[in-house]
């Protein structure tokens, strides 16, 4: 069986309202929403915004995310370094929620996209 | 009726296009994509009773969040008592009126009216009405979905007790858990308003 997409008979699923109506017709019946097939120059789009990501996240990781001032004395931290201080204070889930959310899955990400 | 009506069951993969008729699921059935395995819906006899019971008991926890502390610090002696928008008020205080004004949005003022809005919505959606409001309303739900970050907020508080916990003695109040409830009617809330039978019954009591 051949696959059929909506693109493929001439009709397009509205992006807000998920109505499926014929792509001629511009506008969404339902909802008024206006109609695209794919959206434009996606790849183009892709790739300008994953390497702008990428680019952004080496001093996002290099440099200090947060300076805590206590007492006089201020702190300077890193992501990881904040990773390592939650470690070594043994709130050792924390510290798995940061690697994973702020490290391990954007990494990810970039890694598999391009 | 409109020339539309014959494929009002007809829906497509929001990520492969793929064409679908969706006739005939039964309660809390899913319809997945073949090709994907993108979830297409799932079909609630009581969805929109759920959705007002849900967003109603959102608001109450919502409205507790507000009211009560939501965090008490102890250190060197000296105690302090917050509430959640005397928390925004501190940032405003501190200079930061661009970032109280994001923050005050994206977890107070755009959940919250998200809440009466799915609210008004379930209502109307429930009873039937055909009224000239229901869809616009609809749309505007699912434009500002996207821009609450409750759950987001609550992992950062989540986050940052426990960094600051070794400099003052944190307390946890009313309020923390209030707002823990509300994120979790909230989910439940929108996750009850499915895209494709909410938009199919708006479609049907079009006035």
């Amino acid at each position: 069986m051949s696959r059929a997409t909506a693109a493929s008979k001439g009709l397009a699923s509205c992006h807000l309202c998920q109505k499926v109506a014929s792509l001629e017709l511009n506008r969404c019946p339902r909802c008024g929403t206006v109609l695209h097939s794919r959206k434009s120059n996606s790849l183009n789009r892709t790739m300008a915004l994953l390497c702008t990501a990428t680019i952004l996240y080496i001093p996002a990781n290099i440099s200090p995310i947060m300076i805590t001032d206590q007492l006089g004395s201020s702190i300077e931290s890193t992501i990881l370094g904040g990773v390592v201080l939650l470690i070594q204070m043994d709130s050792l889930p924390v510290a798995a929620i940061i690697f994973i959310a702020s490290v391990m899955v954007p990494v990810a990400k970039l890694l598999s996209l391009f | 009726m409109s020339m539309h009506t014959h494929n009002d069951d007809q829906m497509a993969c929001p990520s492969c296009d793929q064409l679908y008729d969706m006739s005939g699921l039964g309660h809390r059935q899913q319809a997945r994509c073949g090709s994907c395995n993108h979830l297409l819906a799932i079909y609630r006899k009581h969805a929109y009773a759920h959705v007002v019971a849900f967003s109603i008991s959102g608001l109450i926890f919502f409205v507790m969040a507000c009211r009560y502390p939501f965090m008490s610090f102890k250190s060197s002696g000296m105690e302090s008592i917050m509430t959640l928008p005397q928390a925004i008020t501190q940032i405003k205080g501190e200079g930061m009126w661009d970032l109280a004004i994001l923050v005050a949005c994206f977890i107070l003022i755009i959940p919250a009216l998200v809440m009466v809005l799915t609210g008004a919505l379930g209502i109307s959606l429930l009873a039937g009405w055909r009224n000239y409001w229901a869809k616009d309303v609809a749309k505007l739900i699912f434009h500002l979905q996207v821009w609450s970050m409750v759950e987001v907020f609550f992992i950062g508080v989540l986050v940052s007790l426990f960094k600051i916990a070794h400099m003052a003695t944190v307390g946890i109040g009313i309020a923390f858990w209030s707002y823990a409830a509300f994120a979790i009617f909230f989910t439940l809330t929108l996750s009850n308003l499915d895209t494709f039978y909410t938009w199919k019954r708006l479609e049907e009591l079009e006035p």
